[in-house]
């Protein structure tokens, strides 16, 4: 079964990238993984209690996972799992053993770099990572027009 | 009679009959105790001076002692001693005043007592160095007879201040319990037709009054829901018929005007025929959005598919606008059916979706207006887009408000009605309704309604 990594930054927007993959996609059944390139806290309290899950609750907005939740029911039969996953790294390698771990097949990424909106606070662009890894890339076209037809969750998922 | 009142007396009786009855135990049991304990007084006398009387010489001294030291002299003590050797029940009993059945009663059982007026007898049969003897002691029972009187006074001086005293407490208590109750009455006298959107606060810290509150605001907005109903249609109708109506009596009088060709009569009538049929649909349309939900048998909660009703929105809305195109984009529809079933009542939904829709229609200058549907996992999404004349931005705060109407609608008849009924009807079903808007651009209306719990 295919594997694929979906960059996202916790919009509903970016969920689209998501729909994008999976209408691009030609396999029956795929496992997805939404990834975020979020920065770790370097204060040692908050290391010693660090969960990736709070970490992740914490980024998404109910708006967010409102869109991922209707994308799921969308895809029901195709999306085999959908899960989020952090990356922490700051190196080539590590991002490297961080696929190889996932075991992932294929990225699908906006075709245009630093497309997605990330708050320099809490996380990083991964295109560089992306670009330098062996694995297959899939650009995507991936344009938010600022417009009235993007207000309210819905038309978000909608526009394409 | 107000429940205050009752209140006020219910509590004040119950304290009385509690009050007497507890100083008419105490008053009965200390007069009680009083008089047998004068009785034992008395004996004690009649036996001491029996022995001082009556016995051997030797210890007479200390009994003497004792008696003088310890037991005062009582206001009329007389102590008698007879003789059992010469004894006569009638001449004796005559002598003292005393009735014959006391002095056998002393025979019989050792010792009794009697009392006449306010005199009090002890008597004991006697036996010392082969003799026999009764002895008597009597005495006036002054010092209890006072005490128990001075008691007696003393409990009803205090029933008479603790009914003042309950009387005043049950009187603030009835007070402080009634008064949420008179702030709704209060609240209440100030909602009528005109208000019907105002709503009553619901109190936290009264179950009772809570529940009571939030029953009156669920009848508040049913009747309003009801109330809008009728208003809406009549603002709908107003003005979505006067426009066939009008053409129909324009193309009458045009032909009417001269003698025309048959070929002219049959188009001229053609084009009326027209115009009443779609006369006919939209007043059909709007009749059955006029139906309340709230009549008899429509009005409970059913389970119902969302899709369906959007359909079916859309048809009773081209009835009334034939010439808006509406889009429904089903491409987020969810692959289970089952996601898609909501809990609601199916005229009320269809109300207050239709509104939305309606007014979409009427200010999108003609343009195209999409409906689209997806399912997350705990609620079901509608929204309807419009890219029409859209709300300015200062007055999105405002647009609930009933007979609000934006700035920019003068060209568009309407009463400002429709909006507030639909976000009332979906705010019964535990929904939200949410508005963006740009001005000339378009609006987008969200409706979030809660999918059925499994």
């Amino acid at each position: 079964m295919k594997k694929i990594l979906i960059p996202t930054d916790f919009t509903v927007d970016s969920l689209l990238l998501l729909r994008k993959a999976l209408d691009t996609c030609t396999d029956s059944k795929v496992d997805i993984i939404l990834v975020y390139g979020a920065h770790l806290t370097s204060a040692i309290s908050d290391l010693l209690y660090y969960s990736k899950k709070r970490h992740i609750e914490n980024l998404a907005n109910t708006e967010f996972n409102e869109g991922k939740a209707i994308l799921i029911n969308k895809y029901k039969e195709r999306i085999n799992s959908l899960t989020i996953d952090l990356f922490i790294g700051a190196t080539q390698s590590a991002f490297n053993s961080f696929i190889e771990g996932l075991n992932i097949t294929t990225i699908y990424t906006p075709s245009i770099s630093k497309k997605l909106l990330i708050n320099k606070n809490t996380g990083f662009h991964l295109d560089e990572y992306f670009s330098n890894s062996k694995i297959e890339i899939v650009p995507l076209e991936y344009e938010i027009s600022s417009s009235q037809a993007r207000n309210g969750l819905l038309s978000k998922l909608l526009a394409s | 009679m107000t429940t205050q009142t009752k209140i006020v007396l219910l509590l004040s009786s119950i304290f009385l009959t509690y009050t007497a009855i507890f100083s008419v135990f105490i008053y009965y049991s200390i007069s009680n105790y009083a008089y047998n304990d004068f009785y034992k007084r008395l004996e004690i006398r009649a036996i001491t001076t029996a022995k001082i009387e009556l016995e051997n010489v030797q210890d007479i001294n200390a009994v003497k002692e004792i008696r003088q030291e310890y037991l005062e002299k009582l206001p009329d003590e007389k102590i008698e001693l007879i003789n059992l050797s010469e004894f006569n029940l009638q001449k004796d009993s005559d002598k003292l005043g005393i009735p014959k059945s006391f002095l056998n009663d002393i025979l019989d059982n050792e010792r009794a007592f009697y009392k006449s007026n306010e005199t009090y007898y002890s008597g004991i049969h006697y036996k010392t160095l082969g003799k026999e003897y009764i002895v008597l002691a009597s005495a006036q029972n002054y010092y209890s007879s006072h005490h128990i009187v001075y008691l007696r006074n003393l409990l009803i001086l205090a029933l008479v201040f603790s009914i003042l005293l309950i009387g005043i407490i049950s009187y603030l208590f009835s007070r402080k319990v009634m008064l949420p109750v008179r702030r709704i009455i209060k609240e209440m006298k100030k909602i009528s037709t005109e208000n019907l959107n105002y709503r009553l606060f619901v109190p936290t810290n009264n179950k009772e009054l809570a529940s009571l509150t939030s029953t009156f605001n669920t009848m508040l907005n049913r009747l309003e829901t009801s109330f809008e109903t009728q208003k809406n249609f009549v603002s709908n109708a107003s003005h979505e018929l006067n426009t066939p109506l009008t053409s129909i009596i324009g193309e009458a009088d045009v032909s009417l005007s001269k003698t025309r060709s048959p070929e002219e009569y049959i188009k001229t009538l053609n084009t009326i025929l027209a115009e009443a049929d779609k006369l006919n649909k939209k007043t059909k349309a709007l009749l059955f959005l006029a139906q309340s939900g709230y009549n008899g048998k429509t009005q409970k909660f059913k389970i119902l598919r969302i899709d369906e009703l959007l359909l079916e929105v859309k048809d009773t809305v081209a009835k009334i606008y034939p010439y808006v195109k509406i889009k429904i984009d089903f491409s987020l529809l969810p692959e289970n059916s089952e996601k898609l079933k909501i809990v609601g009542n199916n005229q009320l939904l269809h109300l207050a979706i239709s509104n939305i829709l309606l007014n979409a229609c009427k200010y999108n200058l003609d343009k195209d207006v999409t409906i689209a549907l997806a399912v997350s996992n705990n609620h079901v999404l509608i929204s309807i887009k419009d890219e029409g004349i859209g709300i300015p931005k200062s007055e999105i705060t405002y647009i609930y408000d009933p007979f609000f109407r934006a700035s920019n609608t003068r060209e568009y008849e309407g009463y400002g009605i429709g909006l507030p009924l639909s976000r009332n009807v979906i705010l019964q079903h535990n929904g939200n309704l949410e508005i963006s808007s740009q001005e000339n651009k378009g609006t987008t209306v969200e409706i979030k309604l809660p999918t059925r719990r499994l």
